[in-house]
């Protein structure tokens, strides 16, 4: 190759990469306000879905600011006030802007008798308190989550919300796609005669008020769910003690 | 006698002459890239297991295989050969993330819903033969509506398997209950990759039963 087509060359990926780098990343900063926005949005409708009486929701925010208080609770039981739960100087690289951005993506990064974790209480259409809990395990190829909305008794699951990075569709993404296999968690119970017990998914269901069956072929997500719902809530059991107690 | 140069006849292009609708056409059957030209056949396997995702994959691989034709028949004589299949790829890579963010911006549910599959088509071998086969030497309206063409010839492929895999895996089209569960065990067989790999080899064979033009084709 000749010195002259050699500089050409060279001179034509330059400008095609200074090109498509510069108006892409031109792009993804024009945009990046509105994905944020977008993502909060998403989060905040996958909160509320597990609120039976809500059905749709077109206003999340409008419904967050009306009906939703939002704490921030430790494994022992501890409530953060909300300059505390913001305040995560000690908890880096966790940063939040506002106590609806506590998400436990970013707390699997702290250590763990740091981590906070969130509650969304929503006041009901009849006065009634629901108390929504987030939880977060692993389904067979990523990560899978997961809202329970729990009843003012603290026992009784109202509604609940499932979310999955890469499982399957029609096999492992049924935990978020099909209406039936939600329904069954509600007014299952995760306490059995005052022991937590959670509510698990089992291939063969012997205790029906506190176990709902799997999805056929989806083992290893159904699986992932049960661990999810057990160690998941068990973080909020000293929290539920306490309100509780202060009833 | 003197020596008569002839001129080489200029090709006929138009806008929707006889061989751009043969463009539209000929993906659909005699030339489908699943069936045929057996490309992008692990996406047709992998999103087929339910119509809606493979209808929104069917839509955003036409998209980007069109604009992806369109950009590089027009770059087609600047594009130093060395370097080929690099620039290629950029052009597919940078329209598939203009996509990506733009539905992330503008069509948050869509953009959920198919979060993981973007980055399959910048995989998908449909985008690259096309490019390599057709953009790379014809204009670029041709190539584009190669481009739709081909998009369309994968679409229909996916949702006749996506149809069939979902009706008869779940009781379901595109959500709706067909079969209902009172009466049909869903078979879930039907559900995992192994029965696209076998309902391919049938729709292939249907295919060349009907359109002998195919048989003797390898």
């Amino acid at each position: 190759m000749s010195q002259q087509s050699s500089a050409k060359l060279y001179l034509y990926v330059l400008m095609l990469t200074v090109i498509s780098g510069a108006s892409l990343s031109l792009l993804y900063n024009s945009l990046k306000g509105k994905h944020a926005d977008n993502k909060k949005n998403a989060k905040k409708i996958d909160i509320l879905s597990s609120i039976p009486e809500l059905g749709k929701v077109t206003d999340p925010d409008g419904v967050f600011k009306e009906r939703i208080t939002v704490l921030a609770v430790k494994a022992d039981g501890t409530i953060l006030d909300k300059v505390e739960a913001i305040n995560t100087a000690d908890r880096s690289p966790v940063v939040y802007k506002e106590m609806v951005d506590i998400d436990l993506a970013l707390e699997d990064k702290v250590a763990l008798e740091k981590r906070i974790y969130p509650v969304y209480k929503y006041k009901g259409n009849t006065g009634q308190d629901f108390y929504i809990v987030a939880v977060r395990g692993n389904g067979l190829w990523d990560k899978i989550w997961g809202y329970i909305a729990l009843e003012s008794d603290l026992n009784t699951i109202a509604g609940i919300y499932f979310g999955h990075k890469g499982e399957t569709p029609g096999l492992g993404a049924e935990i978020k796609d099909s209406k039936d296999f939600k329904d069954k968690f509600v007014k299952k119970q995760i306490y059995k005669e005052g022991k937590y017990v959670s509510v698990l998914v089992k291939k063969k269901v012997k205790d029906p008020a506190h176990q709902i069956n799997s999805i056929s072929g989806a083992t290893v997500t159904s699986d992932g769910v049960s661990e999810m719902m057990d160690r998941g809530i068990k973080n909020y059991l000293a929290y539920f003690d306490k309100v509780k107690t202060t009833k | 006698m003197a020596d008569t140069k002839v001129a080489p006849k200029k090709e006929e292009t138009s806008l929707f002459g006889t061989k751009e609708r043969k463009l539209l056409t000929d993906p659909l059957n005699d030339d489908n890239p699943i069936t045929v030209q057996v490309l992008g056949v692990c996406s047709a396997l992998a999103v087929t297991s339910q119509v809606k995702p493979a209808l929104i994959m069917a839509i955003g691989l036409t998209v980007v295989t069109a604009m992806s034709n369109l950009v590089i028949s027009m770059m087609r004589t600047s594009i130093p050969p060395a370097i080929r299949m690099i620039v290629q790829l950029l052009v597919v890579a940078a329209l598939v993330q203009v996509v990506s963010d733009g539905l992330q911006a503008f069509m948050y549910d869509v953009y959920a819903e198919l979060s993981v599959f973007i980055g399959l088509i910048i995989t998908n071998c449909i985008v690259m033969g096309r490019l390599e086969a057709f953009a790379m030497a014809n204009k670029p309206w041709q190539s584009f509506i190669d481009g739709i063409g081909n998009g369309l010839g994968y679409g229909v492929i996916l949702i006749i398997m996506a149809t069939i895999r979902e009706i008869l895996g779940k009781g379901t089209w595109f959500g709706i209950t067909i079969l209902s569960p009172e009466w049909y065990v869903p078979n879930n067989l039907m559900l995992l990759p192994c029965a696209s790999l076998f309902l391919m080899g049938v729709i292939i064979w249907i295919q060349r039963g009907f359109n002998t033009k195919l048989v003797g084709k390898s």
